[in-house]
């Protein structure tokens, strides 16, 4: 009985990876481009940008933290030429 | 047959023998080490996946043409070598390959093989690298929009089957993005347009020979599927491309359960052999063809043409850019590496078993697209027999063929534009020209489809071959200095790189030399308008200009094996001093 809920589980899953998996990857690369552009415009001068920092990033800044070391090895990340979509 | 059963035997010892052994002496993967996924989780690119899923989508992203359709030109020497190639080939290189470019990626931050060659061997290397892949996109192009438009032409069945599947997936793609539709709803919306296009397409098979004659439809064709993947090169992925591609996952998943299924269960259904085990004549002479029409000696044409079945370069662009930065834990690496090019076997052989039930007579009448009558032979059976399912398993496979060849080369497309915008950027005059998307895209079709055009398909599927066995041969080189560098023995890689390199080298010559003797002797390889007297003077310079893409392909993989060379005599050295 394990085993068939465990091989049912197994195939649903390789049957995610075949169909759905690569588009809930792309919207999440684009929802993330657009929280990327947010953090850079707000919070910028972080990583050096010339962005004349808001009052209000100190509001944001809460929400930013847990994401603010990803967004940095986002910018600052060397891309090959197959991931400059 | 029992091809399909006795590929599960061997790749299962493949896996759990050799596969397995490899992985606990050589690589020895620490399932308490952080991979990539963890160290840099960013939730988009970077992030742990279950090891079933990304086994999934690696065999989604390797899957392509190339296993299904290279059988059939393999078939020139007898399925036999098919046979053995593609089992032997799996066994000792091709699940090494794909495995050892994601161990490759998982151990050097989740870097992808651009950075990784010039990591490795040196920026000379990654600069041919640019060059060799661009050249390698413009073949698969060609060789692609030329399989659809033939796919078309042959099978009027097919081309509302493709068009509702579009349609489909752009309607699907709206219900989730715009309208916040449930992706099930809308997967279910969009299988039902589908299945509606293929009842459509059966009874409405749509054919313009009548209005273009037979050279002029195939050009119409062939802008019809330059248009689709264009459209697909410059739209925002969300909006097309991306629910095409999903929504056409589905029948194509379809479409190999069945055909695996078929194969088989064969033996049960009586469906018998009809192509002879092995054609000795042509081994390693033409026999009875002229040189220019004979496809070349067995080796090293019959590793390159079957293209993705045993071993393929486009697994590790996959590998190192998608599922190596995926990895949750380490000893993940193996079954989805190593299982799902293993997996990738396996429908190779049901391919390959597809052409073998077809009669000689039934080959020749129906040439390139004899899968889809092949696959009737077998599936049939299964499906209620040939009057029942007939109709429905030409369209279903026609189209399954199509939706193969389509999605694949609008990602082929993106990456070409991608491609070119990075090898045009240090010089702005050509980027804003034709590093653009829009112009690099077209240009990157027009190219292809004018290759396609000469209707040279076994010579370009030779070189597209060459040039994608070359890119997995240069992978396994690089990953031979990885081990060198990490365990000292670097021999279980570097032994099928060399036999890869070299083949791959020996095929391209080999291509190169029957295209310029075809152009000596005034006997260009071309078919439709350019075979015409008229024409023969446009057909001789294609011939050439194909002959000297083999060369330069020839010339860039020098490159990178001459700075190999390098870079192993030093991490040879250095692993001697560390002992």
């Amino acid at each position: 009985m394990r085993f068939w809920r465990r091989f049912k589980e197994a195939l649903k899953n390789i049957i995610y990876g075949m169909t759905v998996a690569d588009m809930v990857q792309t919207m999440r690369k684009k929802k993330w481009e657009i929280e990327s552009a947010l953090l850079s415009i707000t919070i910028g001068d972080m990583m050096g940008l010339p962005v004349n920092a808001p009052i209000y990033k100190y509001v944001f800044l809460v929400y930013y933290l847990p994401r603010i070391n990803a967004w940095m090895r986002y910018i600052a990340r060397e891309r090959d030429f197959l991931e400059k979509e | 047959m029992y091809f399909v059963l006795l590929g599960i035997i061997v790749y299962l010892a493949a896996y759990y023998i050799y596969a397995r052994w490899f992985d606990r002496n050589i690589v020895r993967p620490d399932p308490k080490k952080p991979t990539p996924a963890h160290m840099y989780m960013d939730g988009i690119e970077f992030f742990p996946t279950n090891r079933y899923v990304l086994y999934g989508f690696q065999f989604k992203g390797i899957a392509g043409l190339g296993p299904i359709l290279g059988p059939f030109v393999a078939l020139a020497y007898g399925w036999l070598p098919a046979l053995l190639w593609i089992l032997l080939g799996n066994f000792f290189i091709g699940w090494i390959h794909d495995y050892s470019t994601i161990v490759l990626t998982v151990r050097n931050d989740g870097k992808t093989l651009g950075p990784l060659t010039y990591e490795y061997i040196g920026s000379r290397a990654r600069n041919a690298l640019i060059g060799f892949l661009l050249f390698y996109l413009i073949l698969i192009t060609a060789v692609f929009v030329f399989l659809c438009a033939v796919f078309f032409q042959s099978y009027p069945v097919s081309v509302l089957p493709v068009l509702f599947t579009v349609i489909a997936g752009i309607i699907s793609g709206l219900l989730v993005y715009k309208f916040r539709v449930h992706i099930a709803v809308a997967t279910v919306i969009g299988i039902i347009i589908t299945a509606i296009g293929i009842v459509t397409g059966i009874f409405v098979p749509v054919s313009v020979d009548a209005i273009f004659g037979k050279d002029g439809a195939f050009i119409f064709w062939m802008f019809v599927v330059c248009l689709y993947c264009f459209i697909g090169a410059v739209t925002p992925l969300l909006w097309y491309t991306q629910p095409v591609v999903y929504l056409a996952s589905f029948p194509c998943i379809f479409g190999i359960v069945l055909l695996i299924l078929g194969a088989l269960v064969s033996p049960l259904t009586g469906v018998e052999l009809g192509q002879p085990a092995a054609k000795v004549e042509y081994w390693f002479s033409p026999h009875d063809l002229p040189l220019e029409a004979w496809v070349g000696p067995i080796w090293p044409i019959l590793t390159v043409s079957i293209a993705c079945g045993a071993i393929s370069g486009w697994h590790s662009l996959v590998g190192t850019s998608g599922s190596g930065r995926q990895i949750d834990v380490e000893t993940d690496m193996l079954p989805v590496g190593a299982g799902a090019m293993l997996t990738e076997g396996l429908l190779a052989l049901s391919s390959l078993a597809a052409y073998m039930v077809l009669l000689p007579e039934e080959v020749v009448a129906v040439k390139w697209v004899s899968l889809v009558a092949g696959a009737k032979k077998l599936v049939a059976p299964i499906l209620g027999g040939m009057e029942v399912a007939g109709a429905f398993i030409e369209a279903f496979f026609a189209m399954w063929l199509e939706l193969y060849a389509i999605t694949i080369q609008m990602l082929v497309t993106r990456f070409f534009r991608l491609a070119m915008a990075e090898a045009t950027a240090p010089v702005p005059a050509l980027k804003v020209t034709i590093g653009n998307k829009y112009v690099a895209s077209a240009l990157g079709l027009l190219i292809g489809a004018i290759f396609a055009w000469t209707g040279a398909w076994v010579d370009l599927w030779m070189l597209f071959g060459g040039s994608n066995q070359l890119l997995a041969g240069l992978a396994l080189l690089l990953a031979t200095l990885y081990y060198i560098r990490e365990r000292g023995v670097g021999i279980y890689t570097l032994g099928p790189g060399i036999f890869m390199v070299v083949t791959c080298e020996a095929a391209l010559i080999w291509e190169a030399f029957k295209l310029f003797y075809a152009v000596v002797i005034e006997k260009p390889i071309a078919k439709g308008l350019l075979a015409t007297p008229e024409w023969k003077g446009v057909a001789m310079g294609l011939n050439a200009i194909f002959g000297i893409v083999g060369i330069i392909l020839f010339i860039l993989g020098l490159i990178v094996i001459v700075d190999w060379i390098r870079s192993y005599r030093k991490a040879k050295t250095a692993a001697t001093k560390a002992e």
